[in-house]
């Protein structure tokens, strides 16, 4: 029995069903990450859960309650939109205390729970402030106190941190996730960002074209995506096409292409059988390379090197016509043109029977 | 879908004056005129020369103001578009607060000015280029200067909000690539800002087609416009169904023009973009 | 270089000459309401306050005229205020396919002639004694002011940003309080100016106005004309020199309020 459940969520507009039936169950106090590209749906459950669009079909419960019925106004979910969504002609206290104002509370303890939650998101000093008059981290920050302020039953948080520069990013990473965990928020951010997804979140979701693809704590999505989709979302790349033709305990041949046959140790290989058509990938940066023919390792051609500064991305033609990414840190390279080796270690590749 | 539904019902009230009072009544009188009349006054209104320069002239008048408005105004916008001069805002205040005034105001400030013993012919006699008060008042001549002076704020407003929106940047670029200033000008400036002269053209042009007060003032009963020819036909003729006719004459014409205009603003949106 | 001068040289004298042209009237009138004689002249002979004074003569009807015109234009202006602005958040909240359609029909009457519609009000309320002139003027105005109301305040909620009302709403606001407490104060400057030009427009309304106007109710522009047709004597721009001083009043107060951007923007 999850706090905040939904139940066979569907959503179409016109033709177009944006939210396929979803079903999602978020334990109290948890923080959950929808990921996915755009028009993946995220963002229509999210408004869902809020109140602002009513789905065609499923429900939404809070608490055990049925909230299909009930207006965004009485559901006590706490939203923080992508572009902020400030109240312009409000200064940033009567912003943060407006949802305390309609529930009629006590001035003096308005005044108390404003200037509490303003420390909390360090902008002291601020509140006679207007939003135009504040940069854009700052206007984040009042859009997240008043939110939070009005002490939610579940937190929505609609892209927090994609109008940011890189170092603002990660401070205000931090934050949320200090933030969330002192007032044990059940919370679900909505991100196109896998990194931000599996450094926030207790759970990942990942979306595509209005479905779960998969559900699952960060360290599994990161390293065992269960689908090609997820994997390629993940930063996997080398997507190989094949088949199984020889299979001996955790010992598999796979035949890249006419004559060329790669030889894997494979944890799961009970999942496939001989015969099968597979697709195989691994990271960029597990694939390993060499300048001199070494056992176990296929020969290929640099076709292009992109410098990155702490490390470069290197295309690979491969001797049987797969193209082969990785990342090189430290070694130095042959030109391109030049041969080069490249190995794929047994523990990094990921093999999906098509 | 149901939230969506709900908020068109805030247009119910809205919808329901304009339908009752407005344009039922408008279909209404139309259809109710031919039935009893048949095309009878329409006919009458087709054939006679008379009535027929009436509107002829109306439609000169018009387009000699709207041309007016437009040499006069289309540089002043581009002036107050893009000067620095301390003096903008003064003249900002001096373009919209003529908005603020009545055109009776207007028109009797005219009378003053362009009257046999007005200062215009004051002007004229004391520099020796007449003899004699010359006639302006109850000619084309006053009612074309009074509804320039009447509408040329609505043709500055327009090609000014254009012109803002057009990057300066636009005629530096076009002089370090060569183009002198007059190039930059008529090859730049003016065809990005043709949106803002068909609009305010249009406005201008349909403003003066169905003027009223300017032209009864400064017109008279010696120079009829379409709209001061209704009036009489209401007030001193009685003849309410020839009325009728007319008016639905100006309206067909009205909407005829704008359908022009509308296609005319489309094309040139379309050449610059968009706007 | 020197051809620039030219060009910006032509482009200032022909703003000196369409700011004269604009102003010339307005000015004159000013001049000539202090003028001591009865047949207006130029230069003025002599200074009087007289032509105030007979404003307010007993037999003018001027006051009362004044009067009528702003009890129309302030309903008028009230009543287009809360359907204009209804009408407007209908068709900007959200995209629908007849948008466009009702946009123009919301504006329309700016596309036809007030004689006409005048004349069809004439024909259509001469045999109903109910309406009073004054509420025959009325439904006239409440008419052609609309589409001030309703193009200014489309104007600012095109860009409104509706996720503000959405943010209202989750922080527990009720859809009332949303628009009284977030939508009415932002979009507030616009329908404020939107309100100001159809005040005047109907306060000014001389078309509509003289066609229902009656013996008994007439409206100050009407009485104006029909003053002109008997005298012409400088007690009009007596009263011409106060109604600009009540819209320059009206401007600044509003330059102070609101700005006068929201009027530039017709």
């Amino acid at each position: 029995m999850g706090y905040l459940t939904i139940d066979s969520l569907t959503k179409k507009y016109g033709d177009l069903t944006a939210v396929k039936s979803i079903n999602l169950k978020i334990k109290q106090g948890e923080m959950v990450a929808l990921l996915g590209g755009s028009g993946c749906g995220k963002t229509t459950i999210l408004r869902m859960i809020a109140g602002f669009i009513e789905p065609n079909a499923g429900t939404v419960s809070i608490n055990g309650k049925v909230m299909n019925n009930i207006p965004a106004y009485k559901r006590n979910v706490g939203i923080f939109f992508q572009n902020y969504a400030l109240f312009p002609h409000m200064t940033v206290i009567e912003n943060v205390e407006f949802s305390l104002k309609l529930k009629k509370m006590k001035k003096a303890e308005i005044k108390e729970k404003v200037e509490y939650i303003l420390g909390l998101v360090k902008l002291e000093g601020k509140g006679d402030s207007y939003p135009r008059q504040l940069s854009g981290g700052q206007q984040q920050r009042v859009a997240l106190a008043r939110a939070l302020v009005m002490e939610p039953d579940v937190l929505l948080l609609d892209e927090p941190l994609s109008n940011l520069d890189s170092k603002l990013r990660q401070e205000m990473q931090v934050e949320i996730k200090r933030i969330q965990k002192k007032l044990k928020l059940t919370t679900i951010i909505v991100t196109h960002d896998q990194e931000e997804a599996v450094s926030l979140a207790n759970r990942v979701v990942i979306m595509n074209e209005g479905e779960i693809e998969q559900i699952g704590e960060p360290g599994e999505v990161f390293n065992h995506p269960a689908h090609p989709f997820v994997a390629e979302f993940m930063g996997f790349s080398n997507f190989m096409e094949g088949k199984i033709v020889r299979k001996e305990g955790k010992e598999i041949q796979i035949e890249v292409a006419e004559g060329k046959v790669m030889n894997q140790s494979y944890d799961r290989a009970d999942e496939l059988a001989v015969g099968d058509a597979v697709v195989l990938t691994i990271r960029p940066e597990a694939v390993l390379i060499s300048k001199t023919e070494e056992d176990g390792y296929a020969q290929g051609k640099i076709v292009n090197m992109t410098y990155k500064g702490h490390n470069t991305m290197v295309d690979i033609l491969s001797s049987f016509n797969e193209k082969v990414q990785a990342i090189n840190v430290d070694m130095v390279l042959p030109k391109e043109g030049e041969s080069i080796y490249f190995a794929f270690p047994s523990d990094k590749v990921i093999i999906y029977k098509k | 879908m149901k939230t969506k539904k709900k908020i068109l019902f805030l247009a119910l009230p809205a919808l329901v004056t304009l339908l009752t009072v407005f344009i039922i009544p408008m279909i209404y009188t139309f259809i109710e005129g031919i039935a009893t009349d048949k095309l009878d006054f329409y006919i009458k209104f087709c054939t006679d020369p008379f009535y027929l320069s009436i509107l002829g002239n109306t439609a000169i008048l018009s387009v000699k103001t709207t041309v007016l408005c437009l040499i006069l105004g289309y540089p002043t916008a581009y002036f107050l578009a893009r000067t620095q001069s301390k003096i903008k805002s003064a003249l900002l205040i001096a373009t919209i607060f003529p908005f603020l005034i009545s055109a009776v105001v207007r028109a009797y400030g005219w009378m003053v000015l362009l009257g046999s013993n007005g200062l215009v012919n004051h002007f004229l006699m004391a520099v020796g280029l007449v003899d004699e008060p010359v006639k302006i008042m109850y000619t084309e001549k006053a009612v074309m200067i009074g509804l320039t002076q009447l509408l040329l704020p609505y043709m500055i407003l327009s090609i000014m909000s254009v012109i803002q929106s057009i990057d300066s940047n636009l005629e530096d670029a076009a002089s370090s690539l060569g183009a002198n200033p007059l190039t930059t000008f008529l090859k730049v400036i003016f065809p990005l800002s043709a949106p803002g002269v068909v609009s305010g053209c249009t406005l201008v042009f349909t403003l003066s087609m169905t003027s009223y007060v300017t032209p009864r003032l400064l017109g008279g009963a010696q120079y009829l416009t379409v709209s001061t020819f209704i009036y009489s036909q209401v007030k001193t003729a009685f003849n309410m169904p020839f009325a009728n006719a007319i008016s639905y004459v100006l309206v067909f014409a009205i909407l005829l023009f704008q359908v022009f205009s509308n296609s005319a603003n489309h094309y040139v949106s379309k050449k610059v973009g968009g706007v | 270089m020197y051809e620039k001068k030219k060009i910006n040289w032509l482009f200032k004298l022909i703003t000196v000459i369409a700011f004269m042209i604009i102003l010339a009237p307005m000015i004159v009138i000013v001049i000539v309401s202090f003028n001591a004689t009865e047949i207006i002249t130029f230069p003025p002979q002599g200074l009087s306050m007289k032509w105030y004074a007979n404003i307010f003569a007993e037999n003018s009807k001027f006051v009362d005229g004044f009067l009528n015109s702003v009890k129309l234009a302030i309903v008028a202006t009230l009543f287009d205020i809360v359907i204009g602005v209804l009408a407007s958040i209908s068709v900007t909240k959200y995209s629908f396919k007849q948008k466009g359609l009702l946009i123009s029909l919301f504006t329309s009457p700016m596309f036809i002639p007030s004689i006409a519609f005048g004349f069809v009000l004439l024909q259509m309320t001469a045999s109903m004694r109910i309406l009073t002139p004054f509420l025959k003027i009325l439904i006239g105005h409440i008419i052609i002011i609309l589409p001030y109301i309703i193009r200014n305040t489309l104007g600012i909620l095109t860009s409104y940003d509706w996720t503000i009302d959405d943010a209202a709403a989750s922080l527990g606001a009720n859809p009332v309080k949303v628009f009284f407490k977030i939508t009415l104060p932002i979009i507030k400057p616009a329908v404020l100016s939107g309100a100001l030009l159809a005040f005047l427009y109907s306060f000014d309304e001389a078309v509509i106005s003289s066609l229902l106007t009656s013996a008994k109710f007439t409206t100050l522009p009407v009485q104006i004309i029909n003053y002109m047709e008997f005298r012409f004597d400088p007690t009009v721009a007596a009263i011409s020199t106060i109604l600009m001083a009540i819209s320059l009043a009206l401007m600044i107060l509003m330059d102070k309020f609101i700005g006068l951007d929201a009027l530039t923007k017709q």
